[in-house]
């Protein structure tokens, strides 16, 4: 009874591999296959998919969605002269779900990384994000420098799967790491006195510190890489790529992109869409370590 | 019975001041040790929406996603209450083909993570047969659910007595006729209360298609967490939304588990 039963179980698990094997591949346009710029002019819809990520998507008090990206998706789809339709996804399944075709491009804050881009096609830089560190200051009163934070005692909490995460396994390899699902999670362990730090994209940290300066401090001798942000495709369109990446350089050219992350990342006035925090809509252009991209 | 006596007895106090210290002493230390700033204005703001233009209030993001989950427990139950009943009565078949087939799904779904058999469906099979996310959520939920109501009306038709079907028998009854008109109305009275429970467990189990991003209760939930860092009063009311559509259904299955038992 036992062997024939995991005779047939295997013979189960080898058909529904066959039956996915050539759905798989297909994903991937390979050479004859159209453009999903065709696709998406045929269409007249364009589907983006967004992960919730404060100030770039989040989802607005009147039900929907809202930011920097937002804004971009919605000119893009004008100027391509279709219809955009924004698939809010779950940031663990969004790379899955660009490759098994749920939707025709990844717009959600993706830093470019060699390791990402072996699986997708990114365009050109659309954003440069700097990275913050915020930490307890009680738990870390004391510690400055990398050496400091770099010990098995010190404990970070970061989003899983995201830049910052990456970032400090690698500066901070004796530290430990917890990952969470949003940045609000692991900002929320520092405030409750859990974890000694987190690393996250600007402007949520220098947000973070102005909202809690009685419990936060920023450790001043510590520098993190920049990154850049660009649209994620399924490999092998170039059409998509160049058409893309030709629409980010004109709307740097006529500003759209820098006006547009000037209000999003360097104000707070749209918090009031988003029930935040302290939507008192005070600017923080002031504050030194708030840096612009160029 | 032994219900009777005292209401309370000695030990009885005892447990209750006990109990009474101890949730003194959480709620004490949570207010203490939590840095946090309850704003549970959120929750009206993402619950409720006013339409600017005809001024009448609707719902919003939290109670939209609440409607998609109880559309998901409604039609994954159906779903899985119907495949289910066939299964079950599959593993019960006198041929060979359709016992080995049923055994299979069951285990099959039975023996995997529920988390990595959503996510193998969704991404690999469900993209290839072309459904959409809803219906493949809806699809994913009844599958698994189906596996453990097939063992439960497996369980519930094998539980009534040899004897019953022995005695069809000698009346000459076929084998369909004795299963639809005296195993079945017996077993359903001993399933009802088992398929409640795995109905519950479906509710709850719906959260999990949130991975794929179907915006049901615990998506939704998670978009306006990630929004406003409201981490805790959202939760909090994400969890009473659950709890009152789990114990309704608990309810009624109660109401009519009585009602089956007089008949």
């Amino acid at each position: 009874m036992g062997l024939r039963w995991v005779a047939s179980l295997a013979l189960v698990l080898v058909l529904v591999s066959l039956a996915c094997a050539p759905g798989t591949s297909g994903t991937q346009a390979g050479g004859g296959s159209p453009s999903v710029i065709e696709e998406i002019q045929r269409r007249g819809t364009m589907r983006i998919g967004m992960s919730i990520f404060v100030p770039w998507t989040m989802r607005g008090v009147d039900g929907n969605l809202v930011g920097f990206e937002v804004d971009v998706a919605r000119r893009l789809a004008a100027d391509l002269g279709v219809e955009v339709e924004l698939v809010p996804t779950a940031w663990d399944g969004i790379v899955p779900a660009l490759l098994s075709g749920r939707f025709d491009l990844i717009v959600s804050g993706m830093t470019i990384t060699t390791q990402r881009n072996v699986t997708l096609n990114f365009t050109e830089p659309y954003s440069y994000s700097g990275m913050g560190m915020v930490s307890h200051r009680e738990l870390a009163a004391g510690l400055e420098s990398v050496d400091d934070f770099n010990r098995p005692e010190i404990t970070f909490a970061a989003r899983r799967g995201a830049t910052p995460a990456t970032i400090i396994a690698r500066i901070f390899p004796q530290a430990r790491l917890l990952l969470f699902d949003d940045d609000g999670a692991g900002f929320q362990e520092v405030l409750n006195g859990n974890a000694h730090a987190t690393v996250s994209s600007e402007p949520s940290p220098t947000f973070w510190l102005l909202d809690h300066p009685e419990v936060l401090t920023r450790a001043a001798g510590i520098e993190f890489p920049r990154g850049a942000e660009g649209f994620a495709l399924r490999k092998g369109d170039v059409d998509a790529l160049n058409v893309f990446n030709n629409w980010i350089r004109l709307r740097w050219e006529d500003g759209f992109l820098e006006e547009r992350r000037r209000h999003w990342f360097e104000t707070r006035d749209w918090a009031p869409l988003v029930a935040a925090e302290s939507d008192s809509g005070a600017s923080t252009e002031s504050d030194p370590h708030l840096e612009g991209s160029s | 019975m032994t219900r009777s006596g005292r209401w309370l007895r000695l030990g009885d106090h005892l447990l209750l001041a006990v109990l009474v210290v101890v949730l003194a002493a959480l709620v004490y230390r949570v207010s203490a040790g939590l840095n946090y700033n309850w704003r549970w204005s959120v929750i009206a703001r993402y619950a409720f929406l006013r339409d600017p233009e005809t001024g009448r209030w609707a719902a919003n993001t939290l109670l939209r996603g609440f409607g998609t989950t109880l559309y998901l427990a409604v039609s994954g139950s159906i779903l899985a209450l119907v495949a289910g009943v066939g299964l079950g009565l599959g593993r019960l078949s006198g041929a060979r083909l359709p016992r080995a087939l049923a055994r299979t799904y069951v285990e099959l779904v039975r023996n995997t993570p529920p988390l990595v058999f959503v996510f193998v469906f969704y991404f690999f099979l469900s993209s290839q047969l072309q459904l959409g996310a809803l219906a493949s959520g809806v699809v994913c939920l009844a599958m698994l659910q189906s596996a453990y109501v097939a063992e439960i009306v497996r369980a519930g038709v094998q539980s009534v007595g040899r004897g019953q079907w022995e005695a069809a028998a000698s009346l000459g009854l076929s084998r369909t006729t004795t299963l639809r008109d005296i195993v079945l109305p017996q077993a359903l009275r001993r399933v009802l209360p088992p398929l409640v429970n795995q109905l519950t467990s479906l509710v709850k189990d719906s959260s999990i298609i949130s991975l794929i991003s179907i915006p049901e209760l615990t998506y939704a939930a998670s978009e306006v967490v990630a929004s406003t860092r409201a981490v805790f009063e959202v939760w909090i009311f994400v969890a009473v939304l659950y709890f009152v559509l789990c114990s309704s259904i608990a309810l009624l299955g109660g109401r009519l588990e009585r009602r089956l038992s007089h008949v």
